[in-house]
């Protein structure tokens, strides 16, 4: 029984180089995920309420209003707290790497979307020039390839779970 | 043949093995680099803090912003309210009583019920006995005078927002009734008041509170330990402000549509005006000096008592100063000079910040042209001699630029106009070798505190913490957004009322020395001359050119 038949099928048409960046981009952005994940989880009394009142852009009422009931900035503390460490850590061990890119795709959507660097939207200096493009999005681009190459594969250890 | 293609699957098992752990080396990286950073860290911070020294006089305003109450005890308690207008409102709502009409008070979900009823109003204006007579429930009683609802018995404690010039009088004989007393700033309006009030506190036993809610905010506890720890070095000098840049900022408030003084033969008759002008000097009814008391002397306390109070009473708690020697004031009407109110054509009254005005507006005939007697524009300068200490404070009432209290030491100056953020001094001695070494940026605070999102930050920043720039950090979520401040300075009266106890977070002392600070600035500025607490002889005094001191017993 040779698992290299499925992993060869799976991996055969990409370089060795092609592989190694695959993973080193997947590995970056697990490291990137993984810290703020850190950070909000040892923090004392990190949460997303602050960011989410000051928010500005179309979408600004709605996260204010979310962040003033107590029950729903409370879920959504623990669920970024506990999201961006997993999701973080899964793809820099390469695990489930499918389900993480989407739960990353979908964090950096909403980052995007709660500070859009838009035309009529006076988002908060900071460093670097910005229209429409931010690093959110250049981000979830990078999430995206992930999620449509096999990137677990490449030194990563959904490997293991490839059989006949 | 069997054997080599075994041999040749373990081994690609192994290999295979490997390629897949070879992220694990990363995760380690990871591990590392944080826990350098993290030590880093926290050597830093322990740096800082271990350069103050310990702190050997603590500040007894620490003790009481962390009352809890003792007693069990949680009988109803009857309050009544003297003053019902635009504070009295205020003060209500965030004891929970509002009609179905109000937009119903932010942060009631937070807030334990205070379990008082609301059981007598005395007020001068009608329209407003009968907002709190509605809020009570329909069941406050109401009283035409004060007098009468010190007399009632069943009365167990007051809250006075009237007009400055009936503070003292009302506060004076709730106390001699054996009614505790919440009064709002400025305690009196004159310097012989503030001794009346005082003697009266202390002979009755009183609970006694002063309504500087602000105190309640937690950033505070911060601002005092950086204080006591002495990293701030020698402090010589503090910078307080008030920026307002609105007709309601100045308090030109709005004059409702229907008023007029009980007296008169016809019309409204809503405004008990005589008994507002029993305790000042008799004038014809003016809706001016009704509805815009702040704005004349004769009812209000001017910058210095209304403004300057909230400035030097949390300078007063964070630095425990008490009275200070001197105070030198100056000021004038240069920008709020004279005021027509206006009305629509159709006659419906228009809002006094309103732009643009209406087409059409015309002045009103019941409103007579306002010209406002107390500063716009106002400085004072207090001088503690005894303690090398300098607060000097300003303020306009025509640019809205947040200035803030800035406390300036020798090694390091805290800004305590958002949170509190303390930065080193560049020629600090005490953070020398850390600013050498990039831990401690001149431009970064190197401490702060922070209300974010109505949890407290406490993080000691350092050069080498993480720089964000995202809004979340430099946003500040005062605790009044889910719990108001009125509503915890409130309470902090009521459960000692309930423990029997007069140590309120701003007790008569603490109000003592706001009223008699607050009336040397208007005395300095009304009498022209540098004014003096002599504390001696419990009397305040002018320095004439002379060179002789007279005390002023106005």
């Amino acid at each position: 029984m040779s698992n290299n038949g499925t992993l060869q099928q799976k991996l055969g048409r990409y370089s060795s180089l092609q592989l190694f960046f695959l993973a080193f981009l997947r590995m970056v952005i697990g490291w990137h995920f993984l810290y703020e994940g850190y950070v909000k989880l040892t923090s004392s009394s990190w949460s997303a309420a602050g960011y989410m009142h000051t928010a500005p852009g179309p979408f600004a009422k709605i996260f204010d209003t979310l962040a003033s009931t107590p029950w729903i900035i409370n879920s959504i503390d623990i669920f970024m707290k506990y999201g961006l460490t997993l999701v973080g850590l899964a793809l820099m061990l390469g695990i489930f790497t499918r389900l993480a890119s989407v739960g990353a795709a979908a964090l950096l959507l909403l980052f995007y979307f709660s500070n859009p660097p838009w035309f009529n939207v006076i988002s908060m200096p900071g460093e670097g020039s910005y229209l429409i493009v931010n690093k959110n999005l250049v981000e979830f681009a990078a999430v995206m390839v992930l999620l449509v190459f096999p990137s677990g594969l490449a030194m990563g250890f959904d490997r293991l779970f490839i059989k006949e | 043949m069997a054997e080599n293609e075994n041999e040749k699957k373990e081994g690609m098992g192994r290999r295979d093995f490997l390629k897949a752990a070879a992220s694990t080396p990363v995760v380690g990286a990871f591990a590392y680099s944080v826990y350098k950073k993290e030590t880093l860290n926290k050597a830093s911070r322990e740096e800082i803090l271990h350069l103050g020294g310990e702190i050997t006089a603590p500040n007894p305003n620490i003790q009481k912003r962390n009352y809890k109450r003792i007693a069990s005890a949680n009988n109803r308690l009857r309050i009544a309210i003297v003053g019902c207008g635009g504070r009295g409102k205020s003060l209500m709502h965030a004891a929970g009583f509002y009609t179905p009409e109000d937009e119903k008070p932010r942060g009631l979900e937070g807030q334990e019920p205070l379990n008082v009823e609301l059981a007598a109003v005395c007020d001068l204006f009608q329209p407003s006995i009968d907002w709190a007579v509605k809020a009570s429930g329909g069941t406050a009683k109401v009283y035409r005078t004060y007098q009468e609802l010190m007399a009632d018995k069943s009365i167990d404690a007051v809250v006075i927002a009237t007009s400055d010039h009936y503070h003292a009088p009302v506060a004076i004989a709730a106390a001699q009734a054996g009614k505790h007393v919440y009064v709002e700033k400025c305690m009196t309006r004159t310097i012989p008041q503030a001794f009346a009030l005082r003697d009266a506190v202390k002979k009755a036993g009183i609970v006694f509170q002063l309504g500087h809610q602000n105190r309640n905010s937690s950033h505070y506890d911060s601002a005092m330990e950086v204080v006591a720890k002495g990293l701030l070095g020698k402090i010589t000098l503090i910078q307080c402000y008030t920026n307002r840049n609105s007709r309601n900022g100045a308090w030109v408030y709005d004059i409702p549509k229907e008023h007029g003084p009980m007296s008169a033969a016809s019309g409204p008759r809503n405004v008990d005006w005589d008994q507002y002008v029993a305790n000042a000097t008799q004038r014809p009814y003016d809706p001016n000096r009704f509805f815009r008391w702040r704005c004349f002397w004769d009812y209000g306390t001017g910058l210095s008592g209304d403004l300057l109070t909230h400035e030097m009473d949390v300078i007063n708690m964070v630095m425990n100063l008490g009275i200070p020697a001197t105070c030198v004031a100056s000021g004038g009407v240069y920008y709020h000079k004279e005021y027509q109110t206006l009305m629509t054509a159709k006659g419906e009254p228009i809002d006094s910040d309103l732009y643009p005005v209406p087409e059409g507006a015309v002045p009103r005939p019941d409103v007579p042209i306002l010209r406002r007697e107390v500063p716009d524009v106002f400085q004072a300068t207090y001088e503690w001699p005894d303690k090398d200490l300098t607060v000097v404070y300003n303020a306009t009432l025509a640019n809205e630029d947040e200035r803030g209290q800035i406390y300036m030491g020798d090694e390091a100056w805290m800004d305590l106009t958002d949170g509190v953020n303390v930065f080193a001094d560049p020629q600090s001695k005490l953070y020398k070798k850390l600013i050498q070494s990039g831990k401690v940026r001149l431009r970064e605070p190197m401490i702060t505190y922070r209300d974010v999102g109505g949890k407290g930050i406490e993080a000691i920043t350092s050069a080498t913490s993480q720089w964000t720039i995202s809004k979340g950090l430099l946003y500040t979520y005062r605790q009044g957004r889910m719990v108001n401040t009125s509503y915890l300075h409130l309470k902090n009266w009521i459960d000692h009322i309930r423990d029997n106890s007069t140590n309120t977070m701003c007790n008569i002392d603490d109000g003592f020395q706001e009223a008699i600070t607050a009336h040397m600035a208007t005395m300095s500025l009304v009498k022209g001359c540098r004014v003096r607490w002599d504390a001696d002889n419990q009397q305040v005094t002018c320095d004439l050119k002379s060179g002789e001191e007279l005390a002023i017993t106005e």
